[in-house]
């Protein structure tokens, strides 16, 4: 009897066990999974879809479905949305291709790596025509765009621009690095001791803000707009990706005034002492140039031009990244799918989003970006078009470079920030490194 | 030679002949650890040819109801009126054969294939289902099939969208074939214990034996073989959750599993040793770096685990004896204090540690505060390879010293006060007294600790990866930073780079690693040597 109890007891302890661990697997990241309750009003059943988003974009969600229901009223939707943020997409899209959702909110470098996977639909032309209509600019959907095949729908615009403290710079003063230099230089012989230390503040051993400058000069690190996975400009010591680096030592040789090369942290107090008048950053840090040079005190404009060798002023480029909706190739409703994904890339769609999740970045409609109660309300508005308009780089979307591109750029900054006084040898080899880390086989 | 002999050599020689010694041990356990090897598959074979033996004898000495057994297992013992143990054979036999049959060939199959199906695309109409009459326009990569639907059918209102078939999933393939395997196995281990079963229950039946009926074995199994009951499910949970994973992974590094060649876009496939060889630095650049990457960081790592062992262990040991002696006030505070950090998780305290020591960090304020550093520099301790290595070694103080103290107080109270009399009134110094008293005694009984600290050194990821996440990083090692453990550069292959055959190598590799040096430290510890001197 009581080994009949022993045993059952057992039994039900490795059975709890199993439950037990069963349960509770998933990130709590992707946690809460809330269908809509925007019921549409025809008697048309909806169709159920899945989708990923980020928490922020979540707020929208009731109000899009409601929009996209009222707008076609014969082929309604209900939508379960699971809490994905956008940095985490890439690894679980790809960990069960099988249960992806029907749509996606993925960032740009990630596109390709899905449609390279297979995991991702492609949107025909004639749908393009239809739902587009010239309302995103062919420039902005070539950042998703693969072998002649549109694979993602490019809703949010991500760039950085310089903000700089209008009562210490002119707005003439910060179209050159050369501007600000001579500026700062005036101002510190005024000011005497509460000099003014740095040029302006960038985190310079983050891929994206090294990847500005070195696409800001044609060609600067990738062949064939970037669509070689075995070449770069790199390989051979190419004069305009050597200049480049040559300028990023400057950078770190610089003194009086010298640059802010850390990352958010040193920014932060590096502005808070006054020692840094001017910093690189996109709208999420719109708060701490605020209490860093008082409300009234922000100014924002593109990035100031460089000399590079010799006199001529090259213009720094900013990067822009494009987060795009997909959807997937395992959606059993992927017309309707893709039908909804080009609901919320249009002008309407993409309000309601600006509208509910706070702002922040610049969507990729032109007529809303154009209209001019929506620039009201966004303060970013003015500078994201100046930069779309000067100069921005899309961020390159070859498969090597979206993944090899973030390590080995660092570890090229982290070369000359470890050595400041190397030599030019010593810059080249680091520079073949580089081109060759770009170029890695990721297989074989 | 004698130990009288020994002590009589000059204190050179004596060093010189137990470095010759350590070296030669070294070499013996590295050779008996192949030969243990060998000796494992020995006797596998010894036992699977005493097995066909039996099975020989059970058929030249059965009757026709054992041999009929051979092929419908249970029938002996239905025939010996074990009928309800006889019709379970016979059901689980039936199992097998079904399983074989339905899934089992298959699971082989892809096994050795590993899929032979690609993804495909076909012209569609909405997107899912193949358009009627486009079933022979068949597509192997999406950009033609969008490129040959959407032109082929301009404006002709016929199918200008694609629809994807999925092909096969070669990991799924590995999963099920090895467990198809496994399967095979253990039936044909169960098969040959029913044969010899059979065969059993004819000798007890014509010698008129008593036979075990159903009830007599139930409760034989919650009695004699009460064992067998317990385990039974501890058995399966280990086949299913350790064994089949590990076999899984083992396999992976053989073949070429990585973001080219995976699920859906491409299958993989059976490659060999060109990984191993890759390792050992062949297989061009990518060979190269690979191997170059792998060894500097394998050296790394057993500095980091040597360092990270010995340092809290002599540095705890240390600690506790001087909480310990006599005369020092308040032991219960000073120990107290020293074990706090346990009581902060540890990777709280990584991860602060991480923020302290970084660029415009709390310890940089305070440097700067107390004039130790000039107002224009930074704190750059994590920003180059070297100090980077020393701060993540003397951090590690903070989180594994206060376990040693822990452990070693408590050895450190029960060695017998009396040994320490003696060797004073032997007119023993101190240093003399811990190396030939107090260091042996802990080292009996925290040789297997100590054993085991090492192997979990070179497997620390916690430490690694919040306290510089491998960082600084470089461009000459494959994804890796200078500070990464061959279980961290493991982890980057597998969730930066889906580089999974490659990751299952670092595994393979890791694993014999540790076995090398738990076996051969283990076999030479005191606890093992010299059990009766401290028993």
């Amino acid at each position: 009897m009581k080994k009949s109890l022993t045993v059952v007891a057992f039994s039900v302890l490795l059975i709890g066990g199993g439950l037990l661990g069963s349960c509770g697997t998933e990130d709590s990241a992707v946690s809460s999974s809330t269908p809509s309750s925007a019921a549409p009003s025809s008697a048309v059943t909806p169709t159920a879809l899945t989708m990923w988003m980020s928490k922020a974009d979540s707020a929208a969600k009731d109000d899009l479905v409601a929009g996209f229901n009222a707008k076609y009223p014969d082929t309604p939707i209900s939508l379960t949305v699971t809490q994905v943020e956008e940095g985490d997409v890439g690894k679980q899209y790809l960990s069960d291709p099988a249960k992806t959702p029907d749509i996606a909110h993925v960032p740009g470098d990630v596109v390709n790596n899905l449609q390279s996977q297979s995991a991702i639909a492609a949107y025909t032309d004639a749908d393009v025509s239809t739902y587009i209509d010239g309302d995103i600019s062919n420039s902005t959907l070539k950042t998703a765009t693969y072998n002649a095949n549109l694979y993602g729908l490019p809703f949010s615009t991500n760039t950085f621009f310089l903000y700089y403290n209008k009562s210490y710079f002119g707005d003439n003063d910060v179209k050159s690095v050369k501007a600000m230099q001579a500026a700062i230089t005036a101002n510190n012989a005024k000011e005497g001791a509460a000099a003014v230390a740095n040029t302006l503040a960038i985190d310079i051993t983050n891929g994206w803000y090294v990847q500005s400058l070195f696409m800001s000069e044609d060609d600067g690190i990738y062949a064939d707009d970037g669509t070689s996975e075995t070449e770069t400009n790199i390989a051979g010591n190419k004069d305009k990706a050597f200049s480049v680096a040559k300028y990023i030592r400057g950078m770190y040789q610089a003194t009086t005034p010298g640059f802010e090369l850390g990352g958010d942290t040193d920014m932060k107090v590096s502005l808070i002492k006054g020692e840094t008048k001017a910093f690189v950053s996109g709208s999420w840090n719109y708060s701490m140039a605020k209490a860093a040079f008082g409300d009234d005190n922000v100014g924002m404009a593109c990035l100031p031009s460089f000399v590079l060798s010799g006199t001529t002023e090259t213009p720094w480029k900013s990067v822009g990244d494009y987060k795009s909706i997909v959807v997937s190739n395992a959606s059993t409703n992927k017309k309707l799918a893709q039908k909804f994904a080009f609901y919320l890339v249009s002008r309407e769609g993409q309000k309601i989003r600006f509208d509910d999740n706070g702002g922040g970045t610049m969507p990729t409609s032109i007529s809303l970006n154009a209209d001019s109660a929506f620039q009201a309300k966004n303060p970013f508005a003015k500078v994201m078009g100046a930069v779309s308009e000067n100069g921005v780089f899309r961020q390159n979307t070859c498969l090597k470079f979206s993944s090899n591109w973030w390590d080995a750029s660092k570890a090229f900054v982290n070369v000359i920030k470890e050595k400041p006084s190397l030599s030019d040898d010593e810059l080249k080899t680091a520079l073949d490194t580089l081109g060759t880390a770009l170029v890695a086989s990721i297989a074989s | 030679m004698t130990y009288v002999e020994f002590m009589e050599l000059p204190s050179n020689e004596r060093a010189k002949l137990k470095f010759y010694e350590f070296w030669a041990k070294l070499g013996r356990g590295f050779c008996n650890f192949f030969i243990s090897i060998g000796r494992f598959f020995l006797r596998l074979g010894l036992n699977i040819r005493k097995s066909f033996k039996e099975l020989g004898y059970a058929f030249s000495h059965g009757d026709m109801w054992t041999r009929l057994s051979f092929l419908f297992l249970g029938v002996s013992h239905i025939r010996r009126k074990q009928i309800l143990k006889g019709i379970c054979y016979l059901l689980l036999e039936a199992l097998f054969i079904l399983y074989i049959v339905v899934l089992g060939v298959n699971a082989v199959k892809g096994l050795i294939t590993l899929g032979n199906t690609e993804i495909h695309y076909y012209c569609s109409l909405d997107g899912s289902t193949i358009a009627t009459g486009y079933e022979g326009f068949v597509f192997s990569d999406q950009a033609s099939a969008m490129a040959f639907c959407q032109f082929y059918n301009a404006g002709n209102g016929v199918p200008g969208d694609i629809s994807v078939k999925y092909g096969d999933n070669s990991s799924v393939l590995l999963l099920f074939g090895i467990l198809a395997v496994i399967l095979i196995i253990a039936f044909i281990a169960f098969y040959s214990h029913v044969v010899k079963d059979s065969i059993e229950v004819q000798e007890k039946k014509e010698a008129h034996l008593y036979l075990n009926t159903a009830f007599d074995d139930f409760r034989e199994l919650l009695d004699k073989k009460f064992y067998l009951t317990l385990l039974f499910f501890p058995v399966l949970g280990v086949c299913i959750f350790t064994i089949l994973p590990l076999i899984d992974m083992i396999l992976m590094a053989f073949t070429n599993y990585n973001q080219s060649h995976q699920y859906p876009a491409s299958l993989f496939d059976w490659i060999g040793l060109t990984n191993f060889n890759n390792l050992f630095g062949g297989g061009g650049s990518s060979g190269s770096i690979f191997s170059y990457t792998f060894f500097h960081i394998l050296g790394w790592t057993l500095i980091w685990a040597f360092f990270a062992t010995f340092l809290n262990y002599f540095l705890g040991m240390l600690l506790a004896m001087l909480i310990n002696k006599k005369g020092i006030k308040l032991k219960k505070l000073w120990r107290t204090l020293f074990v706090f950090s346990i009581a902060v998780p540890q990777f709280v305290s990584l991860l602060t540690w991480n923020k302290f020591l970084s660029s415009s960090g709390f310890v940089e304020i305070i440097l700067k505060t107390w004039g130790w550093m000039a107002q224009g520099d930074k704190l750059t301790v994590l920003d180059y390879t070297s100090s980077a290595r020393i701060a993540i070694i003397l951090i590690n103080l903070w989180i594994g010293v206060p376990y040693t103290i822990l452990s070693t107080s408590g050895i450190l109270m029960n060695i017998p006060a009396d040994l320490y009399e003696s060797a004073q009134i032997d007119g023993a110094k101190p240093a003399t007294i811990y190396l030939k008293i107090t260091l042996p005694y802990i080292l009996f009984v925290t040789g297997p600790y100590l054993i085991t600290q090492f192997v979990g050194n070179i497997n620390n990821f916690n430490v690694i990866y919040f306290l510089t996440a491998g960082a600084p990083t470089t461009n000459n090692y494959m994804n890796a930073g200078t500070t990464d453990l061959l279980v961290t550069w493991l982890y980057k292959l597998t969730v930066n780079s889906a580089n999974y055959s490659y990751a299952a190598v670092i595994g393979i590799m890791t694993f014999v690693i540790c076995a090398f040096f738990s076996l051969i430290a283990y076999k030479n510890s005191s606890a093992m040597k010299n059990e009766e001197d401290f028993a």
